[in-house]
């Protein structure tokens, strides 16, 4: 089996069960998988379990192996983890910080990492996000949408076969997020497992092969955004009564009308 | 900018930095040179050149001179701010706050209070040469710190505010001791004690010397073999941990190099502030946050500063060497100020 398996997963956060004894149908490589649900659903305590950034119970396997027993280095050159949008008070330069993410895996990615093909493909990785120009502008100077594309550089650059990114598009005007969108997209069509947060469900219903849709740690549905995407799942899982509206060449939009059932905050769903 | 035009300019930012490291490295044995020029003895650059050359073996006063008094006081000073400076390094970067170092952490503060228990209870090592007790004291009492915050820190399984809150929380209970210790002092140790405080270089001996050295090459290479790693840190801890990186593991080992470098420092000369914070910002607006280059770059930068200090504490004041830890600070005091508001004013 090639894929991403997840097995009764469950990850503790401050006492609290953030994902409680999850099981996903395996994620193959060749689709864009996309994760959606609402705030606090788990989603990218899911995808830094699956990164091995946090600590979890249950199994966590690609292409039969157990991410675990992969010794780091190794692992490293596995999983490309692109964590939430962060600001960056580093004065490494763009061009630096790609050149560091090439080299301090260890691994297969540290050795190719030579002088100057490590600059090559460094600016390679740039060069396909489209952001060539900031190659020598430090981190700290960057604005929030570059640095987003920066971390994307920064895990391609490394060209690991499962690729991790959380809500990749939530900086970035509407040229941006298509063009992060469709290297996604065209990076599961090159053969690599790609797993994706998304909150726009404009933008998952559009770009996801499958859509993994989680409520309160656990999976609520999966399938094809279009097979996903219904009303009465949006009243149960998001809280809102919307309208799914097909456009000219099919495209799934989701229309909102108004929330529905509003509780406090924190309050657990009936 | 085409992608050749980058990498040209990338390749030659590279190159300035490097120089810039090796320009820093050439101050510094500048700023040793002058040390050993400066004191109120008087001697030309020649007696000091023939006193070298002679050797220390030889009666005459200006060999006496240099090779008992000025030499190890010159070489005192470099490494002590090597080794604080490549410790405020290690600790800014693994922490990720700017503001971290030996000082502000508490090293300097349990030190103190280790040479205070010495000094005014007498109580030490036993078996050890007497000159050494306040050191070996200092050196326990700062190791304890830092092993303190590591164990209280790793048991509560915190991050890095938690480790600093911590290092804060050990430096003022020191500090309270220390003053305890202070109040029920004899006049005569007292006055000891408060000298020591102040760091001074006038102790200088060629065995403590060894020892900074011998902790300096010990800890280096690690330093340096870490570098990468701690540069990705620079990206963030989710990033870097995201690369494979052991992070916690790279923070206990610097920590552990962090205990070593100021404690050994911090023991010989007494509480040095400054160095441990300017140095690494010098070094850092020098040659960037690429750590192969900016930890032998920090090196270079404290040397260079407690050399500076070092001359000043001679200069200042004709015919009285002031505390080094004073004009540390007042040395370091400008910097910093300058340091932040260009900082300020680049953001």
């Amino acid at each position: 089996m090639k894929g991403l398996a997840i097995a009764g997963l469950t990850v503790i956060r401050d006492r609290a069960r953030v994902i409680d004894g999850l099981d996903l149908p395996p994620i193959q490589p060749g689709a864009l998988t996309v994760l959606a649900g609402p705030n606090a659903a788990g989603k990218s305590t899911l995808l830094r379990s699956i990164a091995q950034v946090l600590p979890y119970r249950g199994e966590i396997t690609l292409g039969g192996r157990d991410l675990r027993q992969i010794p780091a280095a190794e692992r490293a050159a596995l999983i490309g983890f692109m964590p939430q949008q962060s600001a960056s008070g580093s004065d490494l330069s763009v061009l630096d910080s790609l050149i560091v993410a090439l080299h301090s895996g260890g691994g297969l990615a540290g050795r190719l990492a030579g002088g100057r093909s490590a600059e090559h493909r460094a600016l390679a990785a740039l060069d396909r996000v489209g952001v060539m120009e900031l190659a020598l502008r430090p981190l700290s100077h960057l604005s929030g949408g570059q640095m987003q594309l920066v971390a994307l550089a920064q895990v391609l650059v490394r060209d690991p076969p499962l690729i991790l990114l959380d809500e990749p598009t939530s900086a970035l005007d509407m040229a941006r997020s298509h063009r992060v969108l469709s290297i996604a997209r065209a990076l599961a069509r090159e053969g690599k497992t790609v797993i994706a947060v998304l909150h726009d469900l404009a933008h998952a219903a559009r770009w996801a092969d499958r859509l993994l849709v989680l409520s309160q740690g656990r999976l609520a549905i999966s399938g094809s955004p279009s097979e996903v995407l219904r009303p009465e799942l949006l009243a149960r899982v998001w809280d809102v009564s919307a309208r799914i509206e097909r456009a000219s060449r099919g495209d799934v939009m989701v229309l909102v009308d108004g929330e529905i059932r509003p509780r406090p905050e924190g309050q657990p769903r009936a | 900018m085409t992608a050749a035009q980058i990498l040209a300019s990338h390749r030659r930012q590279k190159h300035r930095r490097a120089w810039l490291v090796v320009a820093l490295a050439l101050a510094a044995f500048g700023a040793m040179l002058l040390d050993l020029c400066s004191g109120p003895a008087g001697l030309t650059l020649t007696q000091i050149r023939d006193a070298l050359l002679v050797g220390p073996e030889t009666s005459a006063t200006n060999s006496i001179i240099v090779w008992q008094v000025r030499l190890p006081v010159a070489v005192l000073a470099v490494l002590v701010g090597a080794l604080l400076s490549l410790a405020g390094t290690e600790m800014q970067t693994v922490l990720e706050n700017p503001l971290a170092e030996p000082f502000t952490l508490g090293v300097s503060a349990s030190a103190a209070l280790g040479a205070g228990v010495a000094l005014v209870l007498g109580l030490s090592v036993p078996g050890l040469p007497g000159h050494w007790a306040v050191s070996a004291n200092a050196f326990l009492f700062s190791l304890g710190a830092l092993g303190l915050l590591h164990l209280i820190s790793s048991l509560r399984g915190g991050g890095t505010e938690t480790v600093i809150l911590l290092g804060i929380a050990i430096n003022f209970t020191a500090a309270a001791l220390l003053a305890l210790v202070q109040f029920i002092a004899s006049p005569d140790a007292l006055q000891q004690l408060v000298f020591w405080t102040m760091g001074s270089l006038a102790s200088a001996r060629w065995d403590g010397i060894a020892m900074l050295a011998l902790v300096l090459a010990a800890c280096l290479p690690f330093s340096l073999r870490a570098a990468w790693q701690m540069t990705a840190l620079r990206l963030g801890s989710d990033r870097a941990e995201a690369f494979g990186l052991n992070v916690a593991r790279l923070r206990r080992f610097a920590l552990i190099r962090v205990s070593l470098l100021a404690g050994a420092a911090v023991s010989l000369v007494g509480v040095i502030g400054f160095v441990g914070l300017a140095g690494p910002h010098m070094a850092r607006l020098a040659v960037g946050e690429d750590h192969r280059l900016l930890l032998p770059a920090s090196v270079f930068a404290g040397a260079l500063l407690t050399s500076l200090a070092s001359v000043a504490a001679k200069m200042l004041v004709p015919g009285i060497l002031l505390p080094l830890g004073i004009v540390t600070s007042l040395v370091g005091l400008p910097i910093f100020f300058l340091l932040i508001l260009t900082r300020g004013g680049r953001r």
